[in-house]
C-alpha cells in the first residue's frame, strides 16, 4: 500500500515537473512598437553542441509550419555556410536574465546574412544543459533535465537586434523512460522550447498562418 | 521494474568508469587486418571545439605511438576546402550519452573528404557531448568528460575498418583533453591495426 502511494507520488511529481517551465522571457521585442514584417528569416545556432543544433532545427520547423515568414531550412544554412555551426559570443546582462549577441560578432553575422539573404536572422543558444538524478532509498531513480534557452532576432540590412529570448526549461523522465531512446527527454525539452518561442512570436508579431 | 530503473541509472556511471579505466576504445570490423598503407588523417566530423581538440590530440599521439604518417590538422585545413565542416555522425542523439547508430554516418560526405586527402586511412571522429560530473568540494573535484564516437575508413572507397566509442577527461581549467587518455586510445588503435612503433632501446 505504502509502495503504491510512493509510486503515485513519484508519477505525480514527474507529471508536475514534466514539461514544466522555469521563468524568463520566451520572446519579446526590444522595442515593443517595432513591427516584424512577414518576410523571411533564417534560424542559426550560436553554439555548436548537439542541443544547440537541435534547438535551431526545431525552431526552424515551428516557424516554417506556423508563421507566414519564409524560413530557410537548416540544410540550406549548412550548404551556404560550410563551417556552420559556428560559436557566436554573447554578452550577459542581469545575471543571465538577458543575453545579447556580442557586438564584436556583428561583422561575422553580416557576412552570414549576405549568404543567406533573409530579412531576419534568429540566433539561438541552448546553454547549461544539465541532468539531475534523484535515486530513492526504496529503489528507482528519476532524472530531471534543464537548459537555458537564449535568442536574439536581428534585422537586416541594419543588423539591429529586434528581439530577445531568455528562459529556462525543465523536463523529467517518467516511468516510460525504459522504453524511450536515450535523448528522448532532452529532445522533448528542446521541441517544447521551440514551440513556446513560436507561440509567443505569433502573439507578439501577429505573423501566424491563418487556419 | 525498480531494479531495472536503478540499473539504467547506474549504467552511465559504471560505463564511464569502465571507459576511463581500461575498456576497449577501438575494435576492428574487418578481420584479419593488415595495413595497406601508412598515411592517415584524423578528421573531425563536427565544428565544435571539443571535436577539434580531440582530433588534434589524437593525431599527435598516433604520430608518436604508431607507424602511421599522420597528417597534421594544418595539412588537413590546407587540403580540404572549408574544413572543419559538419558531417552527419553515427548517432541518433548525443546529449549526455551518445545513442550510437553506425548506419547513420553520412558516407557521401566521408567519401567527398577522402577525395581531398591523399591518405590510406581516415579516422573520422565526433565529440558531440562534454559532460560535467560531480561537484567541486574540499574532498572532490568537478571534472569534464568528452564522449567520442569514431570510425576508421579505408581510402579510397570508404570501407569501414574499425569503430570506436570512448570518453576522455578534459581539464576543467584549460579545457584540453588529458594526454594520458589520448595516448591510451592511440596505443590501442596502433596495437589492433598492427602499426605499433617498435620501442626504441635506451640501453646499450
Amino acid at each position: 500500500m505504502l509502495s503504491l502511494r510512493h509510486t503515485y507520488a513519484t508519477i505525480g511529481l514527474a507529471l508536475l515537473l514534466g514539461g514544466c517551465g522555469g521563468g524568463g522571457t520566451v520572446f519579446a521585442l526590444k522595442d515593443p512598437t517595432y513591427a516584424v514584417k512577414p518576410t523571411s528569416v533564417t534560424v542559426i545556432t550560436g553554439g555548436s553542441e548537439e542541443s544547440d543544433m537541435k534547438l535551431a532545427e526545431y525552431l526552424t520547423k515551428e516557424l516554417k509550419d506556423r508563421t507566414k515568414l519564409q524560413v530557410v531550412g537548416q540544410e540550406e544554412v549548412s550548404r551556404a555556410i560550410p563551417s556552420y555551426p559556428i560559436a557566436i559570443k554573447t554578452v550577459e546582462e542581469k545575471n543571465g536574465e538577458v543575453e545579447w549577441v556580442d557586438p564584436s560578432e556583428q561583422t561575422r553575422l553580416q557576412k552570414l546574412q549576405a549568404k543567406l539573404k533573409t530579412h531576419y536572422v534568429f540566433v539561438v543558444w541552448s546553454k547549461r544543459l544539465k541532468q539531475t538524478s534523484y535515486c530513492s532509498s526504496r529503489g528507482g531513480c528519476s532524472n530531471t533535465y534543464s537548459a537555458d534557452v537564449y535568442g536574439n532576432m536581428l534585422e537586416y540590412p541594419s543588423g539591429q537586434i529586434v528581439s530577445h529570448t531568455a528562459f529556462n526549461r525543465r523536463n523529467s523522465d517518467s516511468v516510460l523512460a525504459l522504453f524511450r531512446s536515450k535523448g528522448y527527454y532532452v529532445d522533448e525539452l528542446l521541441k517544447k522550447s521551440a514551440e513556446d518561442i513560436v507561440d509567443e512570436f505569433i502573439k507578439v508579431t501577429n505573423t501566424g498562418k491563418s487556419r | 521494474m525498480k531494479t531495472r530503473r536503478r540499473r539504467s541509472c547506474l549504467m552511465p556511471a559504471i560505463g564511464l568508469a569502465l571507459i576511463l579505466s581500461g575498456c576497449a576504445t577501438f575494435h576492428l570490423t574487418q578481420e584479419p587486418f593488415q595495413p595497406k598503407g601508412k598515411k592517415l588523417a584524423v578528421i573531425s566530423g563536427l565544428t565544435n571545439a571539443s571535436s577539434l581538440d580531440v582530433a588534434q590530440a589524437l593525431g599527435e599521439e598516433l604520430g608518436k605511438t604508431s607507424r602511421f604518417h599522420v597528417l597534421s590538422q594544418r595539412q588537413i585545413v590546407q587540403a580540404v576546402p572549408d574544413y572543419p565542416q559538419l558531417v552527419k555522425g553515427p548517432y541518433k542523439s548525443a546529449y549526455f550519452e551518445i545513442d550510437v547508430d553506425f548506419t547513420k554516418t553520412d558516407m557521401a560526405r566521408v567519401k567527398e573528404l577522402q577525395q581531398h586527402l591523399a591518405v590510406d586511412y581516415v579516422y573520422m571522429l565526433w565529440a558531440p557531448a562534454t559532460v560535467s560530473h560531480g561537484s567541486s568540494t574540499w574532498f572532490s573535484k568537478k571534472y569534464l568528460v568528452t564522449q567520442i564516437v569514431a570510425q576508421l575508413f579505408e581510402s579510397p572507397g570508404g570501407k569501414e575498418i574499425g569503430r570506436s566509442q570512448y570518453a576522455v577527461r578534459v581539464d576543467d581549467e584549460t579545457h584540453h583533453v588529458f594526454s594520458d587518455d589520448m595516448r591510451r586510445v592511440a596505443l590501442e588503435l596502433a596495437e589492433k591495426t598492427h602499426t605499433m612503433k617498435e620501442p626504441t632501446s635506451s640501453r646499450k
